[in-house]
């Protein structure tokens, strides 16, 4: 514990430096900014920003995108809140009470819950990865190639069990994205696969086009094809000032919202989106008198808010520990740290000390930046409200082009993500959510080298897979997972969950 | 089916997509050495993962046929064919006629993606994004392109 605090310390010696105070601050605003505006999420919006970190340090980059990931769950509660248009997934569930606190006149009370509630998750998500980041990396140490193989598979597994939609294309999407991870050199013979002749795939597709081209490029597409943009009254804020009483009576849905995302946060697939349900759910079901739900409960909004905010910190657990990615936008992490020449995993915390400390005190800090730039300049968000969509796609579409374009020079990757973008907008209209294809090509070249390295050591027996006792654990986890989606009930369930979100 | 002309469905159109895909990486790779499963080759794990990608799409195809399935959303060319051709002017102009052309063209294409822009505020985020991406991508972080023919 004295090890942590010492640590933590140190973390902030480094967080606090002007330059990484800074980066954090730029992270918080652009979370803060894509989280008011709807149509433009933290995944487009990290890989617009990809090729700028590209001329940061590691640290200073890492701040930043994480600063843009939980910044934007507090600016997509301002949307939810004074125009019931969720500006997140993860916000969907705060529109439902927090837009009815609104009418009634409790905007500003809402917000300021909101923002409360956020807070407090996340300095607690950030106190959990402190403690649990070290000594699951000390874990993580003691795998060889058999159980990496192993966990890989299993933080796929579960991604697609928690997934938007059908089972059976996210493993499909998981699959194209494993090929896709696979081109260029293969790193034992020096030859080149599946690059039909072009020099430029010969070190793999590029990771910021692809990411670009599914989420930049494809979702503008998707975005301007829903035609009639949605314009909503915003509701006047009021005070801002939440009585005691309101205060008091979330004390306990703040808390459970914060456990519920920190379970969903850590596990892989979870993520922010299904914490915050979960816990609007658990509220709901544990309530003396359900029936206030919709109908402006402060708890409704509380707790959705505390989760989702908790879930994105602690996302950051199995990447930094691990470096599975559990979600999307900690796939854009590791691809961002892959571009610095890092690879993430147990080696992280002994190897980039700085990075791994600086990064949680980073945490703290941008919480409690994030609070400051909701509460006392809502004014200045709420003008942001009033941008429009036509002006937006010009900005994206302008910055996916020559930001790809920078990263190496090369006009061949604009192409690239040219085609990535019609794939993406074509698996979209095919209901193949592409956000496990990343997933995949994320973890394709690491899944290859583990496999190779499993086997070359069991001379090609296969059931070094089963011999492990790590290994053979996390299969059963992975197999238990895949049974569990195929059984009646649970399959209801993620319907249910998934069944409001697939509105925006 | 019944009688009127068949459309397809999403499951359809999904596996022969992703059958397509995998056909062409099997391909590709079925020239390169497979070895076993001590030393695998560089096809082994590409042909395996191609082989897993192309049975499920088999199984969409023939699910898409069998069942009535949900059919394919409406696709609007307009938006769809004016950000690819944005796109790829920016990529067609960028070196030759440098990074402001490039960027006016791409806006000016896009313009035409949506029939919500005005022309004035078109023309405005034209020139600012160019300066913008002149200042920030150029001077800042350096990157080697030239601003002008």
């Amino acid at each position: 514990m004295m090890d942590v605090l010492g640590l933590l310390a140190h973390g902030f010696t480094v967080a606090g430096t002007p330059q990484n105070l800074f980066y954090c601050l730029v992270g918080a605003l652009c979370g803060t900014l894509i989280g008011v505006l709807p149509g433009l999420g933290p995944v487009a919006t990290i890989s617009l920003l990809l090729p700028a970190t590209y001329a940061l340090d590691p640290t200073g980059a890492i701040i930043m995108l994480a600063g843009i990931y939980y910044g934007a769950q507090y600016g997509g509660s301002t949307t939810a809140i004074l125009m019931n248009i969720p500006g997140e997934s993860t916000s969907v569930v705060t529109a439902l009470d927090g837009h009815r606190m609104a009418q009634q006149g409790r905007a500003g009370e809402a917000l300021a819950i909101a923002a409360i509630g956020s807070f407090f998750a996340g300095c607690v998500g950030s106190l959990v990865i402190a403690l649990a980041g070290p000594p699951l990396a000390g874990i993580a140490q003691k795998f060889e190639s058999p159980d990496y193989f192993s966990l890989m598979l299993l933080g796929l597994v579960s991604a697609v069990v928690l997934a938007n939609g059908s089972v059976f294309r996210a493993i499909a999407m998981i699959l194209l994205g494993l090929l896709l991870g696979l081109v260029g050199s293969d790193i034992n013979s020096g030859l080149t696969r599946m690059t039909f002749g072009f020099l430029q795939l010969s070190d793999g597709v590029n990771f910021v086009a692809i990411a670009m081209g599914l989420f930049g490029v494809a979702e503008v597409v998707s975005n301007l094809e829903t035609r009639g943009e949605k314009k909503g009254q915003i509701a006047r804020i009021g005070s801002l000032w939440p009585s005691m009483k309101t205060l008091l009576a979330t004390k306990w849905a703040v808390m459970r919202g914060t456990l519920m995302g920190i379970a969903f946060g850590i596990l892989p697939g979870g993520g922010a989106t299904v914490a915050s349900f979960s816990a609007y759910a658990l509220e709901k079901k544990i309530a003396r008198d359900p029936s206030r739900f919709g109908n402006g409960a402060a708890e409704g909004v509380a707790a959705p808010e505390a989760a989702n905010n908790a879930a994105a910190q602690t996302s950051f657990v199995p990447l930094l520990t691990l470096g599975i990615p559990t979600s999307a936008t900690m796939a854009l992490m590791i691809g961002a740290l892959t571009l610095h020449g890092i690879a993430p995993g147990p080696m992280v915390l002994t190897r980039q000390p700085d990075l791994f400390w600086g990064l949680i005190a980073s945490m703290f800090i941008g919480n409690l930046m994030l609070v400051v730039i909701n509460l006392p300049m809502i004014g200045l968000w709420v003008k942001l409200l009033n941008i429009p969509y036509r002006m937006l796609f010009l900005v994206i579409l302008v910055i996916s082009g020559i930001g790809v374009y920078s990263v190496n020079n090369s006009v061949f990757d604009v192409y690239l993500t040219l085609a990535f973008g019609l794939l993406g907008y074509i698996l979209r209209k095919l209901d193949a959510e592409p956000a496990p294809l990343l997933m995949g090509f994320v973890l394709g070249p690491p899944m290859e080298e583990n496999i190779r390295r499993s086997l070359i050591i069991s001379q090609g027996d296969f059931m070094v897979f089963l011999q492990r006792p790590i290994s053979l654990t996390l299969l059963l986890a992975a197999a238990a997972l895949l049974i569990s989606v195929a059984l009646p009930f649970i399959r209801k369930r993620r319907v249910e969950v998934f069944k409001d979100e697939s509105a925006i | 089916m019944n009688g009127a002309f068949w459309r397809g469905n999403i499951d359809f159109y999904c596996g022969l997509l992703l059958l397509s895909i995998s056909a062409l990486a099997i391909w590709t790779v079925s020239e390169l050495d497979f070895g076993t499963a001590q030393e695998m080759g560089p096809a082994y794990f590409p042909l395996v993962v191609a082989g897993l990608l192309g049975a499920m799409s088999l199984f969409m195809i023939v699910k898409g046929l069998l069942t009535r399935g949900e059919a394919v959303g409406h696709i609007e060319v307009r938006p769809l064919f004016f950000i690819l051709a944005s796109f790829l002017a920016f990529g067609l102009l960028v070196q030759p006629a440098g990074l402001i052309i490039a960027i006016v063209t791409q806006v000016a294409l896009a313009h035409f993606a949506s029939p919500d822009t005005r022309v004035i505020e078109s023309i405005l985020f034209a020139l600012g994004l160019a300066v913008f991406s002149a200042v920030v991508f150029v001077h800042l972080l350096g990157i080697p392109v030239s601003l002008f023919p």
